[in-house]
């Protein structure tokens, strides 16, 4: 297993996650100050409440004090309604802070997904991404919104209620505390059974978000293929097992709820049975009133003690999700910068590929060994070799996408490890096979590298030839749809090129994607890039005899090594690999 | 505890609602192409001849073609050229009516596509795209994801016609290997193979290869061209193409523009006709052709 997914497996204790969370819910420390202020009154008058009906009960009904009666009565109520504000202040705080934590753990997580590694998407499903950045952030939203918070407030309710206990009676007191380690015992097992029951679901959840958004990006293919019946019995044993692994989940948190509410009417009636036997000894120890109040606050110093604990099993189905998002989170970047990392300085744009090593993932073949290539400033490089020859792969690493195992990458001299990533991308412009849009307007896209003003796009657009884009409905304004999925291919390819060129880089990547392009438009691209290409360095993968005799150098690229190098004339007299290819490939009428 | 009050129930209630609207919008959408009522399966004895009569189609009222007349006799070979924009895809969009004609008829067989059963024209029609799409499973089980009832012969027989064989051979988990883990990511013109494959193992009535060979070299482009001959006897194909190489297999060449038919006929009649084919024939031998193929066509025609 490499060291990446055993990264995404390991799992994190409830420790980290805690103080993880808690980093998160105090980034507002204004918001949650006010909340804890606001927390702490309301207990005050939470505790004041018990305490006034003490007094109502043994210093005015025991001793039939009716005229003042009003009077206390008042005073409790005046409490009892002044405890409200707190409460909905204090809970409106914490809901606004929770939001904000998944404000911010959306924006982290979208950091993330920004700046990690090409390897990553290689070897994780889309939905898997998703999941962690959808549903399991919606999945802590419970928590954080408020109830994690409520903890807190319990656990001041909780220590409160004890001290007023001891005071009235330590035995009593002392009583409770001895069921206490049952709750304990209970907390361990569950989060050691259901936390794996969660875990499960949460995995399952992704698998699920995965395997649909597969579905739909396959749909035509599916539906031409007539998948239907089969698709259905696919998706029902999916359904299915989603299902199972969701009732299997609650059957175990469902067993909290009752099993709390039996410890605290069990320890209440403990009480009630050897209180009420002590208030019959008459020695005067424990009055009816005491016991009331006992009782009272007991009440209310188990029933935040239910909320913790009950938090404790919400938190087991939350943990499991906010668990996933930490380490999605934690993923260290393969692709870094190194400290003191300086902007590329791209004057002639030479690059240098020396003794470079590559495979895509550990134990998996070599792609490059031991290779070396040396472009000088302006050449145009054509890259030929068949599939699978490592052609993509010499692209993808110049611009690193990926990081190479041995050997170094230089452009003009400065290893691209070295340099910052936004510069080293800027200095190269890339054109793939597959031209991706994005769903957004015409103009968007070309301007995905840099902004341009109308003037400029118009001259980029002018100079492949690719002014078709004016005669769209909405000009610039034209929306493409999901991948560019309302233009034809030829088109999203003309508008790659154009966005490519926008930037204005030093060094121009072409990875095929002359390939679909109906004639006429190639040989204006043809030309246009001769133009574009002049005063700029350019690697070219193709398969068109024009590209190749335009190249001041061709090599010729056969399981990651090079087989051939020289100019067209050259590799034509040699009669070697490339003159067989090209007797096969590129004969042509010479005329 | 706070969430069991009953209180809650109008907020949970206001939640529900607006999520359930969004799921049933979904549930409730009704397709715009559906069986109709009396729909029919196309006939076992089936042949695969196609009929365009007078077909006009747009999407969202932009007209993309209009008024477009052809057929082609069952079993025969058709490439479909023409640049971009100019209506191929949303022609051949028609055929397993992914959807419906604004006006005309397309037929199957004599029978109008919207007559018949979904399923029934799709298992007989099958598709390789210019962007393959696979999924997330082993490489056998794409291959056979138009019939995962075939053999492990059967695929074999699909992949090495492809000349994908090899290279699945020489992955670590063979055929088993699942695409997308550990790296496992193919290049345009490994993609492009598996789709035919795929194409070739649903055993359809009716192909279409929507400039499937773009991302293949030309060498294994002639491997593949090779092995397909006698896999497509019998079957009506449609090659939609940039490639002039491509139309050695064509029976007849129809060319499109701006959504409808520029010419159409065999090699001979319209390099004789001195229009467009022409001048896209003269563009390409000055660029790339191989004079082989230009020869053989010659020959044949």
């Amino acid at each position: 297993m490499e060291p990446e997914e055993e990264d995404f497996r390991r799992t994190i204790s409830d420790t980290v996650l805690i103080k993880r969370m808690l980093k998160y819910l105090f980034a507002h420390k204004k918001l949650m100050f006010f909340a804890l202020v606001m927390m702490i009154t309301q207990t005050i008058f939470f505790a004041l409440g018990p305490y006034l009906i003490k007094i109502i009960l043994d210093n005015y009904i025991a001793q039939k004090r009716r005229s003042e009666f009003t009077i206390i009565g008042s005073v409790y109520l005046v409490v009892v309604i002044l405890r409200v504000i707190p409460m909905y202040v204090q809970r409106w705080l914490l809901l606004k802070a929770g939001e904000k934590t998944i404000h911010n753990l959306r924006r982290d997580t979208y950091e993330k997904l920004q700046d990690i590694s090409m390897e990553y998407f290689d070897n994780t499903p889309v939905g898997d991404s998703l999941a962690r950045m959808t549903t399991d952030i919606a999945s802590i939203q419970p928590i954080v919104s408020g109830e994690f918070l409520m903890a807190f407030s319990s656990l001041f309710m909780v220590i409160g209620g004890l001290i007023v206990c001891f005071s009235i009676s330590l035995p009593l007191t002392l009583l409770t505390l001895s069921l206490f380690p049952v709750i304990i015992i209970f907390a361990i097992f569950q989060r050691r059974f259901v936390r794996k029951k969660w875990d499960d679901y949460r995995e399952f959840n992704a698998k699920y978000i995965s395997s649909m958004a597969e579905e739909i990006s396959g749909a035509r293919v599916s539906q031409s293929f007539a998948r239907h019946e089969y698709n259905r019995l696919d998706f029902d044993k999916l359904n299915e097992e989603f299902y199972q692994k969701g009732v299997s989940a609650f059957r175990w948190s469902s067993m909290f709820s009752p099993f709390y509410e039996t410890y605290t009417k069990l320890t209440i009636v403990l009480v009630l049975f050897v209180g009420g036997s002590m208030t019959l000894q008459t020695q005067g120890a424990v009055t009816v009133g005491s016991l009331v109040l006992f009782i009272l606050y007991l009440n209310s110093f188990l029933e935040p003690l239910m909320i913790i604990a009950g938090l404790y099993a919400l938190i087991q189905t939350s943990f499991s999700a906010f668990e996933r998002i930490v380490i999605l989170l934690d993923m260290p970047p393969l692709i870094t910068e190194i400290d003191n990392s300086k902007p590329l300085d791209c004057h002639s744009g030479k690059i240098d590929l020396n003794d470079v090593t590559f495979s895509y993932s550990s134990g998996e073949a070599m792609v490059l060994d031991d290779f070396s290539l040396s472009i000088q400033p302006n050449e145009c490089i054509a890259i030929v070799g068949e599939t699978g020859s490592g052609k993509t792969t010499i692209i993808s690493l110049i611009s690193r996408l990926y990081d190479i195992q041995d050997g170094s990458i230089q452009i003009d001299g400065q290893d691209i490890r070295n340099v910052t990533l936004s510069s080293l991308r800027q200095a190269i412009g890339v054109v793939l096979q597959d031209p991706f849009l994005f769903s957004e307007s015409v103009r968007y896209n070309l301007c995905y590298g840099k902004e341009a003003s109308n003037e400029e796009i118009e001259k980029v657009l002018k100079l492949i030839s690719a002014e078709f884009v004016y005669k769209l409905s909405d000009g610039l304004g034209t929306k493409v749809g999901e991948r560019g999925g309302w233009l034809s291919l030829g088109q999203r390819q003309l508008i790659s090129f154009a966005r490519a060129l926008i930037t204005n880089p030093k060094i121009i990547l072409l990875d095929e994607a002359t390939s679909s392009i109906d004639p006429q438009a190639e040989l204006q691209i043809q030309r246009a890039l001769s133009k574009m290409l002049e005063n700029r360095t350019s690697i070219i993968i193709a398969h068109r005899l024009s590209t190749v005799r335009a190249a001041d150098r061709i090599i010729v690229l056969d399981k990651g090594k090079i087989i051939e190098e020289g100019t067209f004339d050259e590799l034509l007299a040699q009669k070697g690999d490339f003159y067989n290819l090209h007797q096969l490939q590129f004969r042509q009428e010479e005329n | 505890m706070e969430q069991h009050h009953i209180t809650r129930l109008g907020v949970v209630l206001g939640q529900g609602q607006a999520l359930g609207t969004r799921i049933f919008q979904v549930i409730e959408n009704v397709p715009v192409v559906q069986d109709d009522p009396n729909a029919v399966n196309l006939p076992e004895d089936g042949k695969g001849e196609i009929a365009f009569e007078e077909v006009s189609f747009g999407y969202k009222e932009e007209p993309v073609l209009e008024n477009i007349t052809f057929s082609i006799p069952a079993g025969n070979t058709v490439a479909l050229l023409g640049g971009t924009g100019s209506g191929k895809s949303s022609l051949i969009n028609l055929i397993p009516r992914f959807y419906d004609v604004t006006t005309g008829t397309v037929k199957i067989d004599g029978i109008d596509v919207r007559n018949l059963k979904l399923e029934s024209i799709r298992n007989k029609v099958s598709f390789c795209d210019q962007e393959t799409f696979l999924f997330s499973r082993s490489i056998e089980e794409n291959i056979a994801f138009g019939n995962p009832l075939a053999t492990k012969e059967e695929i074999l027989q699909v992949a090495k016609a492809s000349q994908i064989h090899d290279f699945i051979e020489s992955l670590p988990d063979g055929y088993k290997t699942v695409i997308g883990e550990r790296g496992v990511t193919l290049s345009g013109g490994q993609k492009q193979r598996l789709s035919i494959a795929r194409a070739l193992l649903a055993d359809p009535l009716i192909i279409i290869f929507d400039d499937a060979l773009s991302s293949v070299d030309i060498k294994t482009e002639r491997k593949i061209q090779d092995a397909l001959e006698a896999l497509l006897k019998g079957r009506t194909t449609i090659f939609i193409t940039q490639r002039l190489s491509t139309i050695k297999f064509a029976d007849r060449i129809i060319i499109m523009e701006k959504g409808t038919i520029a010419e159409q006929g065999t090699h001979t009649d319209l390099l004789s006709k001195n229009g467009i084919y022409k001048r896209l024939f003269e563009t390409q031998i000055d660029g790339l052709l191989d004079l082989e193929i230009i020869e053989e066509v010659e020959d044949e025609s």
